[in-house]
């Protein structure tokens, strides 16, 4: 009951799009500047060929059972024990993806917002609206994403209007003195920043389109997007702050937010932070739907109770996330989202790729 | 589709919702305008004047401003600032604060180290320009705000006139903080000094790497340096006194002196580099100006085409003898305001990486080149 209408083209680039861009913006280019410091827009670009590069890989899987999604196909490729366990991870993976973006973005919200809101009830009514959306089909979620498009487009506005203004375009300046080593180096941040295109293994046979490269076409669409927004802000953040006042500006999208002066709104900043909040949560009802997805086809059958599934995923979620308060723990936590996601969107889908053309071969013998 | 519509309209409307817990009722608030900084000589104590302002009998659009000042102390700057919760008009708001004001006494002491916090403060506006107050700060806002209603009010319009006209570089709070980080990011901050009905520039502040050098720029410098800079200046008159050749330079004002007056149409500068890799390079300063002028010599003298040509000459000597005694002034202050070590780092990075900028700025031969171009001269 959650596949029978079919997605447009359209909608499939608006839902990669927002998914792929999420809190990270506030902190661009600060994590790929460690190492490339006044060059970290280079890594950003490179971070967005690496991108394009798992996203071929996952079109060329999709390809090959164009009927069928991940989790039914999986089954196929790596045998039924192995594949059920495969997909419980992929369930898991991608509920710690929506913690992990709900517990973030309440750490933002609760640190230049809303001071005195308890944790509890950020995390929790982040929570609930993410589960009210993701418990719908994806071709609900995929009408709502295209409706946000517009809130993603007032932000890109006041990013570019505050973010043009007193600076200097000498910070970019000697271009490359870093090395293509440390460019590459920076390039894996970079990387992280660009998930959300794994959503392409799900969805990938309910998108309508004449041929099936025009699926291809989309997500190479979406991603450009992507990496042209990156791309937009870092510019925006080398020509505000020098290399060496980036390193102890770790969300530098904020200060130059903070340094917009307009009569009608004084602090342009917060009104960003609560709109941005509607482009956040897309990214975390899409995770939290998938999870849901992936969790129903753990087991013999196809579980098709969704809106319990979702619910069920999502009170724990909100279980472990009134836990994260304190920002040391995030930042483990952090870390071991990056390994995961590392994990899941490029090295699974070479495996699973390498796996299913032997097989095939094997067939064919 | 019904649910998309309700998930929609509650996203829309969520930035006009401030929560339960971190709503602030606008009567109760107690908004800065003005922040003033002082350290007092004898106890070594950070004071905080605030300058808050409300309206009484407030209508649409209408009411009496009153302002008060609230003083803080407290051994550092974020003491003060903790000590305020004990005051009875809480809660203090930074977030409209129009201008910082910091006392020369303050600036003298390594300011930024205590105001670093206010990068991360909530409540706290990090985009106000810092200025140099040179007077007694604490006795001239008390008087100030006793004999003047509308004192905050023009001290922000003036704020205003300054930061659009380009009359003098403006640094804001964060820039102020963040240029302990950046080694060649050398600025000056202008200085303000009590006049009959409020404030004045007067000159500006010399800062090498975040702290002060105690070297002052006076207007005249301050004019040159913003003309040095590639910044568009607007609605300004510039005027002064030719010097000429045969004349001896007499210490009072001589009538019969050739004054000009202009107003620039256009201008751009540029920073020039032409090095040899033993000694230090060779830095020019070129700038390029369209002018009306005004007045120019004596008397009702036409501007006729031989004439404008000849003046256009005078008039970038003259101004290239300014130059050279403001950027002279810069060099032996230590102070890179006008951003050649980033020029050098960005544009020249050999010549860069053989100098030493700290030790070598002061030594490296910097020469202004003006082209002047007087645009409205008159028919033969």
């Amino acid at each position: 009951m959650f596949h029978l209408k079919k997605i447009s083209l359209n909608q499939l680039v608006c839902l990669v799009t927002l998914t792929q861009v999420g809190v990270h913006v506030l902190t661009i280019p600060y994590d790929e500047s460690r190492h490339s410091g006044h060059d970290s827009w280079m890594s950003i670009l490179i971070g967005g060929v690496f991108a394009q590069l798992a996203i071929i890989l996952i079109y060329q899987l999709g390809k090959r059972y164009p009927d069928q999604s991940l989790p039914q196909y999986i089954v196929l490729i790596l045998g039924k024990p192995l594949g059920i366990l495969v997909n419980a991870l992929f369930a898991a993976f991608f509920a710690e993806s929506t913690l992990m973006i709900v517990v973030s973005y309440a750490d933002v919200m609760n640190r230049w917002v809303l001071f005195e809101t308890p944790w509890i009830v950020l995390v929790g009514l982040s929570v609930f609206i993410v589960a009210f959306v993701a418990a719908s089909s994806l071709r609900s979620i995929a009408t709502l994403t295209q409706s946000f498009m517009g809130m993603f487009l007032i932000c890109v506005v006041i990013i570019c209007i505050s973010g043009i203004g007193k600076g200097d375009w000498r910070h970019f300046f000697p271009i490359g003195t870093h090395g293509f080593g440390a460019v590459l180096k920076d390039t894996l941040p970079a990387f992280w920043a660009y998930a959300g295109y794994e959503l392409l293994y799900y969805s990938f046979p309910f998108v309508a389109c004449r041929k099936k490269s025009h699926i291809l076409l989309a997500m190479s669409v979406a991603n450009g997007l992507t990496t042209l927004f990156y791309f937009i802000i870092s510019v925006i953040v080398m020509y505000n702050f020098s290399e060496n006042q980036l390193k102890v500006i770790s969300e530098p999208m904020v200060f130059i937010l903070r340094k917009f002066r307009w009569p009608v709104v004084q602090s342009l900043d917060i009104v960003f932070m609560t709109i941005w909040l509607s482009v956040t949560t897309i990214t975390a009802f899409v995770y939290l739907f998938l999870s849901a997805r992936y969790l129903a086809f753990v087991g013999r059958k196809e579980n098709r109770r969704h809106v319990l599934l979702v619910w069920v995923i999502a009170s724990m979620v909100f279980g472990i996330g009134s836990w994260f308060a304190d920002k040391q723990t995030l930042f483990s936590f952090i870390d071991f989202h990056h390994i995961m996601s590392i994990l899941f969107t490029a090295v699974l889908p070479v495996f699973l790729l390498l796996v299913s053309f032997v097989r095939g071969k094997v067939m064919n013998e | 589709m019904k649910k998309v519509a309700i998930v929609f309209m509650m996203m829309c409307f969520l930035p006009l919702l401030s929560g339960c817990w971190d709503r602030l009722q606008l009567r109760n608030l107690n908004l800065v305008d003005i922040a003033g900084f002082d350290r007092n000589k004898e106890s070594e104590e950070v004071d905080l004047y605030l300058v808050v302002t409300k309206l009484r009998s407030a209508g649409q659009g209408t009411g009496d401003p009153i302002s008060t000042i609230i003083n803080l102390k407290g051994k550092t700057l974020v003491e003060a600032i903790g000590d305020g919760d004990f005051i009875e008009r809480t809660p203090i708001l930074g977030i409209s604060t129009r201008v910082y004001l910091m006392s020369e006494e303050m600036t003298s002491n390594n300011p930024i180290s205590e105001l670093a916090f206010l990068l991360h403060a909530p409540y706290a506006s990090i985009n106000t320009p810092v200025v140099v107050f040179e007077g007694d700060l604490p006795r001239f806002l008390d008087t100030k705000i006793k004999d003047n209603k509308e004192f905050s009010s023009n001290l922000n319009r003036y704020m205003k006139s300054l930061e659009n006209n380009n009359t003098v570089p403006i640094v804001s709070m964060m820039y102020f903080i963040l240029s302990q980080e950046e080694p060649f990011d050398d600025f000056v901050l202008p200085v303000f000094k009590e006049s009959k009905t409020g404030v004045e520039l007067n000159g500006s502040l010399l800062f090498r790497q975040g702290k002060s050098t105690k070297t002052k720029l006076d207007k005249k410098q301050t004019r040159m340096l913003m003309i040095l800079l590639n910044e568009q200046i607007r609605k300004q008159k510039f005027t002064g006194q030719l010097t000429k050749v045969d004349q001896k330079h007499s210490s009072k004002t001589n009538k019969n002196q050739d004054t000009y007056g202009y107003s620039i149409k256009k201008k751009s500068s540029s920073i020039t580099v032409s090095g040899n890799s033993s000694g230090y390079p060779k830095i020019k300063v070129n700038v390029r100006m369209q002018i009306n002028a005004y007045e120019l010599g004596k008397g009702t003298k036409q501007l006729t085409s031989g004439y404008v040509n000849r003046m256009e000459k005078t008039l970038s000597r003259e101004l290239e003898k300014a130059a050279v005694d403001t950027i002279q002034t810069m060099q032996r202050a230590n102070s890179d305001a006008l951003g050649i070590g980033k020029e050098l780092k960005a544009f020249h990075p050999k010549i860069w990486k053989s100098l030493d900028w700290g030790k070598d700025y002061p030594r490296v031969s910097i020469e202004p080149k003006f082209e002047v171009k007087i645009l409205n001269a008159s028919k033969k």
